[in-house]
């Protein structure tokens, strides 16, 4: 993943003898590295900085939360995810990332207090033993695109083998799960792939592996016995979108045995306000603003509602004739939306998350 | 920046130049666009030219380096000569010359936007000068921020068709939609002018005008005098009975209705059933917004009890209706 190597390294003084961040340091012997509290970056004028900030890196540690509930959108049906934010700001360059208006800092902050985010992993499973949390990373990064550096998603896959309620998602658009591989995940571990067609990636999910790494990788993951998760996140609709999509949905089962996918999401593209003008400005090329977005009652953009549904029906359908038993989820849709694509809606998010708890025990049993 | 190495004009000694000589098609120096003449015109014809004009020599002829407005009077009043401050070539470099014409008409008058963008664009490409530097030295002379964001826009007026300047600089348009006017190419420009001139578009309803039309063009792989030309938009050009206003609502509906497909079509079928429910004008019954929501909402407004009973009554009526029953399956 040479592509993403950094420009420059930030460490904080208190990290700076770290074993973590002397382990990505050497890694990086010919990268220049600056000691310093907080990372003062004079961007050039006329650059771009988003872009500028995903080739500087700030080793630091936070002394907050890094394990917090997945930020859902108001009245939408929510799933209860957690998400550990041990890496901010991400290093593909996707134009409909929301990132780019939602961190301020111009770099990328790799936290290196693990261990910290084990004890705050293990205080949440503690909370309520019976339960089963799902956590996953990738929220605010690529869970793999930095991980030939800093090892973390192998890490903390290894740490959460050992949490009896606790089941991890890596989420990526990366292929490079040469370190997942040296893992033992004995079924207990989910990696789940963003997708989208090949046309779509090329265009519009800069720096991210092709669709075929993608489900390759996967395919590699499933043999060495992780479970396997798709993200048809966010759905782009666009001339021949439904060729392009049911062609990905046939690739996808295809090269994986069916009951070890664990579950696919569906969620079409949406933006809020602020990130238009900063889509225009950074991808004028792009084509993903003209589709059908209008302002709903949250303020966010989404495509007409008839749209989405009658997306996500045939999307659920071409999927349902592969494996008629596939757990399939809206991710960010309200409960109408639900009732309208499978005919029920999860009374409420925690009758979400007993199905998903479902799904998981019964992968765990296999 | 400034002028200490720029030849000072109070120094030179001024003599009358026969206006033959001077070359008023040379306009690099130039920064006045669409010159109201009128009251120039009047002063040098009562009293003359107070303050001489400045050429710089070039070859045979002289180039203008400050007061075309003058010599345009001049020209306007048969003048045969001009007084003038002469500069060779080698007393006076481009740059200095520039900056000379920018200081001289800095003292004198304003700079409408257009004028403004041929400073910046002056100072850029024929000074040198950086971004930065024009930001913080020439912008605020000019009455603007020093952001980066009004730098970048009056810098890109000048590629505008001289007809939106013309409308830029009588306050139609704003600096911000007439940057992004002239992002569109010459022809695009041309074509959204022929559009757009029978119209009359305030501000954001421009600026969202241009949005959807560039959304639409770019979706549709269309050039700007492709979308302008279809069906919709020659009928309503033929549409010669209708005031501007009718016309520029047409004209937005239009643009919705393409730019928006499905939601235009569901707003449509919504108002179509609705009227089956046969309301009095008093109530209202609304989709949520961008029918994005399972709910309908109703609203009336009442000045008596009986009015108050006979909408309730209304509405209860169509309670079990066909019509209402669509409606509810539209969300």
């Amino acid at each position: 993943m040479s592509q993403f190597k950094p420009q420059k390294i930030f460490i904080h003084p208190a990290v700076l003898n770290d074993p973590i961040t002397q382990g990505i340091v050497e890694k990086l012997p010919e990268i220049p590295i600056e000691v310093q509290s907080t990372p003062r970056i004079k961007t050039e004028e006329g650059t771009d900085s988003v872009e500028a900030g995903k080739r500087i890196w700030f080793l630091t540690s936070s002394p907050g939360q890094l394990v917090k509930e997945c930020p859902a959108t108001p009245r939408q049906l929510c799933c209860r995810y957690r998400v550990i934010n041990v890496i901010t700001n991400c290093p593909i360059d996707c134009s409909y990332c929301i990132l780019q208006g939602y961190i301020n800092n111009p770099f990328i902050t790799i936290h290196v207090n693990l261990d910290d985010i084990k004890s705050q992993v293990k205080e949440l499973l503690q909370t309520d033993p019976l339960h089963i949390f799902r956590i996953g990373s990738g929220e605010l990064s690529d869970s793999l695109a930095l991980e030939e550096y800093t090892g973390f998603s192998s890490d903390l896959a290894n740490f959460f083998l050992s949490q009896k309620n606790g089941f991890f998602e890596i989420k990526t658009k990366s292929h490079h799960i040469e370190k997942l591989l040296k893992l033992d995940p004995q079924g207990k571990i989910g990696i789940s792939w963003s997708v989208n067609p090949e046309d779509i990636i090329q265009q519009e999910e800069k720096g991210a592996s092709t669709l075929a790494l993608r489900l390759r990788a996967a395919a590699r993951c499933m043999e060495r016995g992780y479970l396997i998760g798709f993200h048809f996140d966010p759905m782009i609709l666009y001339p021949g979108w439904e060729e392009k999509y049911h062609a990905v949905v046939g690739t996808i089962y295809a090269s994986l045995k069916p009951d070890r996918i664990m579950w696919i999401s569906l969620g079409g593209f949406r933006y809020p306000r602020f990130l238009k003008p900063i889509i225009r400005e950074r991808f004028p090329q792009s084509k993903i603003l003209c589709g059908e977005l209008l302002p709903g009652p949250d303020g966010k953009y989404r495509y007409l509602k008839a749209l989405r549904i009658e997306m996500y029906r045939k999307i659920v359908d071409w999927i349902k004739a592969y494996n008629p038993e596939q757990f399939i989820y809206l991710c960010m849709e309200s409960s109408d939306v639900w009732e309208k694509v499978f005919g029920f809606p999860p009374a409420n998010r925690n009758e979400l998350d007993r199905l998903f708890a479902e799904r998981i025990r019964e992968l765990w049993k296999h | 920046m400034i002028p200490e190495t720029i030849p000072k004009k109070e120094n030179k000694k001024t003599q009358s130049v026969p206006l033959t000589l001077i070359d008023y098609r040379d306009e690099v120096f130039r920064m006045s666009f669409c010159p109201d003449l009128g009251a120039l015109k009047t002063s040098m014809g009562k009293i003359g030219l107070i303050n001489p004009i400045i050429l710089r020599g070039r070859g045979e002829r002289f180039q203008i380096v400050s007061g075309y407005r003058r010599v345009l009077a001049a020209q306007s009043l048969e003048w045969e000569g001009i007084k003038a401050a002469l500069y060779t070539s080698d007393e006076l470099s481009h740059s200095d010359g520039f900056r000379l014409s920018f200081y001289e008409n800095l003292g004198t008058r304003g700079f409408n936007l257009i004028e403004a963008s041929m400073v910046v664009t002056g100072f850029f490409e024929q000074c040198g000068q950086d971004e930065k530097q024009i930001r913080e030295e020439v912008l605020p002379l000019l009455g603007f921020n020093s952001g980066r964001k009004i730098f970048h826009a009056l810098q890109s007026l000048s590629h505008l068709s001289h007809e939106w300047k013309e409308l830029v600089i009588k306050n139609e348009i704003s600096l911000l939609n007439a940057a992004k006017i002239s992002s569109f190419s010459s022809c695009d420009q041309i074509s959204l002018g022929t559009a757009l001139s029978e119209l009359k578009l305030g501000e954001n309803k421009l600026r969202e005008s241009l949005e959807m039309t560039e959304e639409i063009c770019k979706r549709d792989e269309l050039s700007f005098s492709e979308f302008f030309s279809s069906q919709h938009f020659k009928f309503l050009g033929q549409q010669g009975d209708l005031k501007i206003t009718e016309k520029t609502e047409q004209f937005r509906k239009i643009l919705k209705a393409i730019r928006y497909p499905e939601f235009s079509r569901k707003q449509q079928e919504f108002h179509d059933i609705r009227k089956k429910l046969l309301f009095p004008p008093s109530v209202g019954l609304e989709p949520p917004e961008s029918f994005e929501g399972d709910k309908l909402k109703v609203t009336f407004g009442f000045r008596s009890p009986e009015e108050f009973r006979s909408i309730v009554e209304k509405l209860e009526s169509v309670a079990g209706s066909e019509a209402l029953k669509n409606l509810l399956r539209m969300l």
